[in-house]
């Protein structure tokens, strides 16, 4: 073995002995390179510059690689973000409005807000959902151990998803807006006007808005957003865009087709809204509910 | 043979003084600038170790990147020009001709040194002038710069044999 080892030593020297010009030709081309770089601005900056765009494109790549890692809890964040915003954007037209509109109906309207105020977000993820039936569900990954209790609204970046329906300690299971049980009290954005969000198959990117009163004045485009008249979703949340107008079947309203922000069939990550006075709330509809069912009667 | 190297060492001194006080400020038309120093490199015999002429480039292109202000320019491209002026000599010898000799117009004949010539200047321009460039943005102006100053180069090498066979 060390006959092996001093042989291949021998052989590597006469190689070098052999070609020792072109180490030196090497080693004093480099010599000339580096001096070419310390000495000269103008090659120093094109240099620099083009390792700049080969570096910069190479730390490019390998933060595509890590960022992909990243990407579900960017999400998350994002989502969370968006409502947020959302809400923002509501406080602010609401605002606005006072300025311009009448005092009165935007007092009581500021009213309602702030008594909605206090909603908390809680990340969930969606592990299972329908689509294509008439009553179709989604089941989250949050359940009553987390707080999510039924009757509380459910928002995703894009705007309203659904309500709570049911609940385990780990699980919910949700009523979309795609199913006929959904109706979701929204308004016209700007125009004040009140109708139901309702859904009766078919398309799963639209629904229906109804009951907009014939005297109503509004156009296709305009947004339509929650009314904040229920206790489940605050005043001014994202839910879509009027497509078309139609009359009703008894001519007394306008039914508007309305282009859903979400898109129910890539759904994962969503927000539960935590009302902390939900079950206070619910209980006070409850009884003017039951009162009036008593006089009735 | 130290008669030669102090002969040798007399050339290149002679060269880089005239390329740094003269025809370093020679713009002809605006392209071409001959670069005689590479006269020296040329200078040195068919036989002499590699790694010598290597180092005698070098050495040559550093001082005359000193004089220019363009430190590396000329080292790399006549440290080219050692590496491989041998193997470009050889393609102007007869195969069979082992005999060393300093490349000139006496030793090899007008021809076939002027095509050596040639060959060797057009190696060391190509190099040099696209280190100083360093881009290829302008790569017209580069390539009639290169190609007016080998023209000049090797106008002026051949005086100077000229005037030297002359004298013998």
């Amino acid at each position: 073995m060390l006959i092996t080892f001093f042989y291949d030593m021998n052989r590597l020297l006469e190689f070098i002995k052999k070609y020792n010009y072109w180490f030196l030709f090497v080693l004093l081309e480099i010599i000339g390179i580096i001096m070419l770089f310390r000495f000269n601005n103008y090659q120093a900056s094109v240099y620099l510059t083009s390792a700049n765009a080969v570096s910069g494109k190479l730390y490019d790549m390998s933060s595509a690689v890590t960022s992909y890692a990243d990407v579900k809890e960017q999400n998350r964040e994002l989502t969370r973000q968006n409502i947020l915003l959302e809400r923002q954007v509501a406080q602010l037209r609401l605002k606005l409005e006072k300025i311009n509109g009448d005092k009165e109906y935007i007092d009581s309207k500021e009213k309602a807000m702030a008594s909605l105020d206090g909603y908390t977000l809680l990340d969930a993820q969606v592990i299972n959902a329908t689509t294509s039936k008439v009553r179709n569900y989604l089941t989250i990954n949050k359940g009553y151990k987390d707080g999510v209790k039924p009757e509380m609204g459910v928002v995703g970046g894009r705007g309203v998803i659904g309500i709570v329906y049911l609940t385990s300690a780990h699980y919910s299971l949700v009523i979309p807006l795609l199913n006929e049980k959904s109706n979701l009290s929204c308004r016209i954005r700007d125009r004040g006007y009140f109708g139901t969000l309702s859904w009766s198959g078919g398309n799963t990117q639209t629904a229906w808005l109804n009951d907009i009163p014939r005297h109503a004045r509004f156009k296709v485009g305009d947004y339509v957003v929650t009314s904040g008249f229920s206790s489940v979703f605050p005043e001014g949340m994202y839910v879509g865009k009027i497509e078309k107008v139609y009359y009703s079947a008894d001519g007394l309203s306008y039914q508007c087709l309305v282009r859903l922000g979400t898109d129910f069939g890539k759904l994962r990550d969503v927000n539960v809204l935590l009302n902390p006075h939900l079950m206070e709330h619910k209980a006070v509809e409850d009884s003017a509910r039951i009162a009036d069912l008593k006089e009735i009667n | 043979m130290i008669l030669q190297l102090f002969k040798l060492v007399g050339i290149t001194i002679i060269l880089l003084l005239t390329q740094s006080l003269v025809l370093n400020h020679i713009h002809f038309l605006g392209y071409a600038t001959p670069l005689i120093y590479v006269y020296a490199v040329l200078k040195v015999s068919r036989f002499t170790p590699r790694w010598q002429q290597l180092l005698f480039g070098f050495f040559i292109g550093w001082a005359a990147d000193t004089f220019t202000d363009t430190m590396g320019v000329s080292a790399i491209a006549t440290t080219a020009l050692a590496m491989f002026m041998t193997p470009t000599l050889n393609l102007f010898v007869d195969a069979d001709n082992n005999d060393d000799f300093v490349p000139g117009t006496d030793t090899m004949g007008w021809s076939a040194y002027a095509r050596f010539l040639f060959m060797a200047v057009l190696f060391h321009h190509i190099i040099y002038f696209l280190v100083e460039a360093f881009s290829f943005s302008d790569w017209s102006g580069m390539l009639t710069s290169c190609m007016a100053s080998v023209v000049f180069t090797c106008a002026l090498i051949l005086a100077i044999e000229a005037a030297f066979a002359k004298r013998r």
